[in-house]
């Protein structure tokens, strides 16, 4: 039994989700994995889990620099979301960008949780799961 | 008969004569008195001298009769009076007494009417004081000289005055005057070489003038016997004419030096008058200039000509001044541009009839705004480049460069798991994570904004140092550091506060890092000014820096000065760049062994 029910990753890099996958089923952060490969899909893909009564994630782990729909506008259409559920769902940055104004703009936003540079590591996840 | 013949003789004389005897009364007189002061023939003998000739000057009589009483003579060059045809005239007379037994018996009298004489003269004497024109002439022979009042009162000499020749010439001002005016003298008594010079002399009450002086000779039988001349004061004239050529030669070297072209168009005639610069600036030869309106639209710019032709219609109905730029096409089809101003110049009735006004070439710093501004474009675009460098760094390097570190993690994971271990992998994961921190030093370092003197505010230096103590107080307790400082909560410095941060984590980190294992660490940092700016220096007490070997080294990319496990070099590559960014300055002092001071200059507004 994981701690969480359902968590999400939206990053287009295979080899993060690889590396995601392995880490978060080493410390058993979620039972539920929802993988998108951008901003897009994403939206999408929440979108119809909120049409079918499903439970929308606990965390989602956001990266910026994606095809399609970055992160940037994934957020401006998820704060969109009419639902009361959405409220509760965290959302973390984890993205390559060392740019500090990158790190600047999530600060600004209240939907963003807190700011990761990759690589992500245990202790960050562990910290995620027990700041919830 | 002696008396007869006597008379005769008289009445034939050539000149004005009479004989008065003590009555007054005319004894005999020559015919030619009658002719010079008579209307008519009159018969005179025997006539009282007012009765005969009244209208001689009161004075003549007054002198008759003194010549009389005294038993003596007179003599009057020229007194005024008025004749018979109602003429104002002069009378020159010379009287001579007869005396006999100390007794005057009679008078001889000659008259002489000298009025026309008498007239140039005075006519000359008036010109003289009007033009101040004096007159002189010497006498080769006696070497006599002469000087008319007008040249003595040039000379400021009084009327007595008597010159000498050799006086004369010293007047002349020592140096060039003098030795001017005594070649010139001997040169017109040797050669009869008349001159016509101006000089300065030195007049008698020590005042400087200019004098224009001329001579001229007279020559007998090869020989000068007279030299004469003129003599005017020109000092006035003279004196502003040096003045204006000052002036004119001042505009003229500040208009030519400065290429600045004067010029001149009338309208009604489309003619204009260019000076020499102008043609310099149009690049036409002077010879085949046609000075004509359409000579100087012909080489305006096709691009500009439409334009200035309508400032110039603007400028002529007074509708806006002419100050305008253009380019012409000069010579060897080179494009100058030229600045150009003009007034209108109206005539009688208030119509403009022509327009005065200068040029002069502004290609150069039109040129050099042309480069600046291309200038600006490179750097802009290398600054972007940059930029977008720094980004690539940040995204797609990174990215990359975290996935190994990630996945070297796991690849020690499992292997760990497995109970097995393996150098080359724990080397993997090294470099994968020094990989990772070289990029995350290379993006600081791109990101250190050139343009950061923008943004610099005064910022209060001590809650930054208590900032940066803060985030280091486990190395800072750990080397027992002992820390002085001078700072009050108004020491500021202009800078960003990122920037100090950054650079006083750098150097203190530094100075734990480098610290001297035989001693506790001391710091002290020092604030100062100077005229210049503010000058913070961080001074420990640590190994110290070989400054001979590794001064030009020091704040390059990558260089470490220590055999030390933690150095890694990059740290005062970025706090110079970050120094360097806010027009500031970073400078080291250091002795092995004892210790290092670097000075953080940050200086006033430039």
């Amino acid at each position: 039994m994981s701690k969480l029910a359902v968590s999400c990753v939206v990053d287009d890099d295979p080899i993060f989700i690889f590396g995601m996958k392995i880490l978060l089923k080493k410390i058993g952060f979620s039972d539920e994995l929802l993988v998108f490969k951008n901003g897009q899909e994403a939206i999408d893909g929440l979108l119809e889990r909120l049409k079918n009564k499903e439970q929308l994630p606990q965390v989602i782990f956001l990266d910026l620099n994606m095809p399609i729909m970055d992160g940037w506008e994934f957020l401006e259409d998820f704060v969109k979301i009419p639902n009361h559920n959405r409220e509760t769902v965290r959302v973390y940055v984890v993205s390559s960008s060392i740019d500090a104004r990158d790190h600047q703009r999530a600060k600004e936003l209240n939907v963003v949780s807190n700011y990761f540079v990759k690589p992500i590591t245990e202790e960050d996840l562990n910290e995620i799961l027990n700041n919830l | 008969m002696q008396v007869k013949t006597q008379n005769t003789l008289f009445k034939d004389l050539p000149i004005s004569a009479l004989i008065l005897n003590d009555r007054f009364e005319i004894e005999s007189y020559s015919e030619h008195l009658v002719h010079e002061f008579l209307p008519k023939k009159t018969e005179l003998t025997g006539k009282h001298i007012a009765e005969a000739i009244p209208f001689l000057p009161s004075l003549f009589f007054t002198a008759i009769n003194d010549c009389f009483v005294y038993k003596c003579g007179d003599e009057n060059p020229a007194v005024q009076y008025v004749n018979y045809r109602n003429d104002i005239q002069w009378l020159k007379w010379r009287i001579t007494p007869r005396i006999k037994e100390d007794k005057t018996i009679n008078l001889l009298v000659y008259l002489e009417e000298v009025s026309k004489l008498k007239q140039m003269e005075d006519f000359f004497t008036r010109v003289e004081e009007v033009a101040l024109v004096g007159g002189w002439q010497l006498n080769i022979k006696t070497s006599e000289l002469f000087w008319t009042d007008v040249t003595k009162l040039i000379h400021e000499v009084p009327n007595h005055y008597a010159p000498q020749l050799k006086e004369g010439l010293k007047f002349y001002k020592e140096g060039e005057h003098r030795q001017r005016i005594q070649q010139l003298v001997d040169n017109a008594i040797k050669y009869g070489i008349s001159y016509n010079e101006e000089l300065i002399i030195v007049t008698a009450k020590g005042n400087e003038k200019w004098v224009r002086a001329k001579g001229e000779t007279d020559f007998v039988n090869g020989e000068c016997v007279r030299l004469f001349g003129t003599f005017q004061d020109i000092d006035k004239e003279k004196r502003s004419e040096i003045a204006m050529e000052r002036t004119s030669n001042r505009l003229q070297t500040a208009t030519s030096s400065g290429r600045i072209g004067i010029w001149e168009y009338e309208f009604d005639t489309g003619k204009i008058i260019w000076d020499k610069n102008m043609y310099s600036l149009f690049g036409i030869n002077p010879k085949s200039f046609v000075p004509h309106y359409t000579t100087w639209e012909n080489t305006l710019h096709p691009e500009d000509k439409e334009r200035i032709i309508k400032d110039l219609q603007l400028a002529k109905q007074g509708i806006k001044p002419f100050n305008t730029e253009y380019r012409i096409i000069a010579k060897y089809n080179r494009v100058r541009h030229l600045k150009a101003q003009g007034t209108i110049v109206y005539g009688g009735k208030g119509e403009p009839t022509k327009m005065i006004g200068s040029n002069w070439d502004i290609t150069e710093s039109k040129e050099n705004e042309a480069r600046l501004k291309q200038l600006l474009k490179v750097t802009t675009s290398q600054n972007e480049g940059l930029l977008n460098f720094a980004h690539i760094v940040s995204h797609n390097l990174r990215s990359h460069a975290s996935n190994i570190a990630m996945l070297s993690n796991f690849l020690d994971d499992d292997l760990k798991d497995s109970g097995a271990n393996s150098e080359s992998l724990q080397l993997l994961k090294t470099a994968a994570k020094n990989l990772n921190e070289t990029i995350v030093h290379l993006n600081e370092v791109v990101e250190v904004k050139t343009n950061a003197t923008e943004k610099l505010k005064n910022i209060a230096v001590k809650p930054i140092l208590e900032n940066v103590l803060e985030s280091i107080d486990v190395s800072v307790k750990d080397a027992n550091t002992k820390l002085t400082h001078n700072l009050t909560d108004n020491t500021k410095v202009p800078a960003v506060a990122a920037y100090l941060d950054s650079i006083l984590l750098n150097l203190i980190s530094n100075s734990i890092r480098y610290k001297h294992p035989e001693r506790d660490l001391k710091l002290n940092i020092e604030f100062t000014t100077n005229k210049d700016g503010k000058i913070l220096s961080i001074k420990d007490n640590g190994i110290g820096i070989n400054l001979k070997k590794h001064r030009k080294k020091l704040f390059g990319m990558y260089k470490t000065f220590h055999d030390h496990s933690e150095a890694r070099g990059i740290g005062l590559f970025i706090s110079k760049n970050q120094m360097e960014s806010m027009n500031g300055e970073i400078s080291v002092e250091s002795k092995e062994g004892v210790g290092s001071t670097f000075h953080l200059t940050f200086y006033n507004n430039k």
